[in-house]
């Protein structure tokens, strides 16, 4: 499982649903919570981050949103050097078969679908870390 | 004057998208919410009826056949309560996160209905949905059929969606 103190940023347009996800984390005991309300401010804070020093270690963000979407930011962070291996978990509430594969496709790390809890962020989470570091080792 | 064959098969036609929305949203609540609802028996609702609703979210569905409303009815005590539970925190008024969550829980019901709809050959385009708060509001429909009503019961009270179908036909097309 990620550790307590991995910085996390969460993407979604809707207040609501940050305040949903972040109100998971926290139960998790996760804190270093960032948010975004949508992928271009998404990438804007990752840039930032990865310049600072202090990059995120794990983005979640919701699929449908303005200005730029969930998939097209994860294809932007798959596009940086620094963002080849960051653990990316697409969390909407459509579960289309085809956007499975097009998730798949610009290489997510996981899949959450809405209404999810606590403990099913948490499986998902436990999995894409436990598939990063076993990819992080084989490399 | 409809025929009571026909009248059947609309009353079936109004089931067979009542079931999906009370499986979402039963667990949409249990999920998201915490929340154990029991679903009620379905009626049809009475148009002279003086229930009122303080909030309500409406979004229509429409397929290749059919042109459907979706309510969900609240009153405000209810509603700030579900959301409390949905959010973790305590609210007394309803503020503009509020809407913002009442459209999220829109979203999550439809998207999980969309699915078993899809299955059933009712693959449904949803509009954008529509938030009204006030005080003594009362709901109707004017459909061409009856409204079905779904009642809810939960830990936190009581509340509905309200579901109206009918065919499309060659006046509903703009």
């Amino acid at each position: 499982m990620f550790p307590n103190d991995t910085s996390i940023l969460i993407v979604d347009d809707m207040m609501t649903m940050r305040k949903l996800v972040k109100k998971a984390l926290t139960t998790l005991g996760y804190s270093r919570i960032a948010d975004a309300e949508n992928g271009e401010v998404a990438f804007k804070k990752l840039q930032a981050s990865i310049s600072s020093g202090t990059p995120f270690q794990l983005v979640i963000s919701d699929w449908n949103m303005p200005v730029m979407t969930g998939i097209e930011l994860l294809r932007a962070v798959r596009a940086l050097p620094q963002g080849k291996a960051l653990p990316f978990i697409l969390l909407t509430a459509e579960s289309e078969k085809s956007q499975v594969i097009e998730a798949l496709q610009a290489k997510v790390s996981g899949y959450v679908i809405k209404p999810f809890t606590a403990e099913s962020l948490a499986e998902k989470m436990a999995a894409v870390h436990a598939t990063t570091q076993a990819k992080t080792a084989a490399a | 004057m409809v025929s009571p064959a026909t009248a059947q098969e609309l009353y079936k036609t109004d089931v067979t998208l009542c079931y999906p929305f009370i499986e979402a949203m039963v667990n949409t609540l249990k999920t998201q919410c915490s929340i154990a609802a029991k679903a009620g028996k379905p009626a049809f609702k009475e148009i002279q009826t003086e229930d009122r609703v303080e909030v309500f979210i409406s979004a229509t569905i429409t397929t290749s056949t059919l042109l459907g409303s979706v309510t969900i009815c609240f009153g405000k005590r209810i509603f700030l309560l579900l959301m409390g539970k949905m959010l973790g925190e305590s609210y007394a008024t309803i503020t503009p996160e509020l809407e913002d969550g009442a459209k999220e829980l829109m979203n999550i019901v439809f998207n999980q209905a969309k699915k078993p709809l899809a299955v059933k050959g009712m693959a449904a385009i949803r509009s954008i949905p529509t938030i009204v708060f006030g005080e003594n509001i009362r709901v109707r429909y004017l459909s061409r059929n009856q409204t079905i009503v779904l009642p809810f019961d939960t830990d936190i009270g009581p509340f509905s969606i309200e579901i109206t179908t009918q065919e499309v036909s060659t006046s509903d097309k703009v």
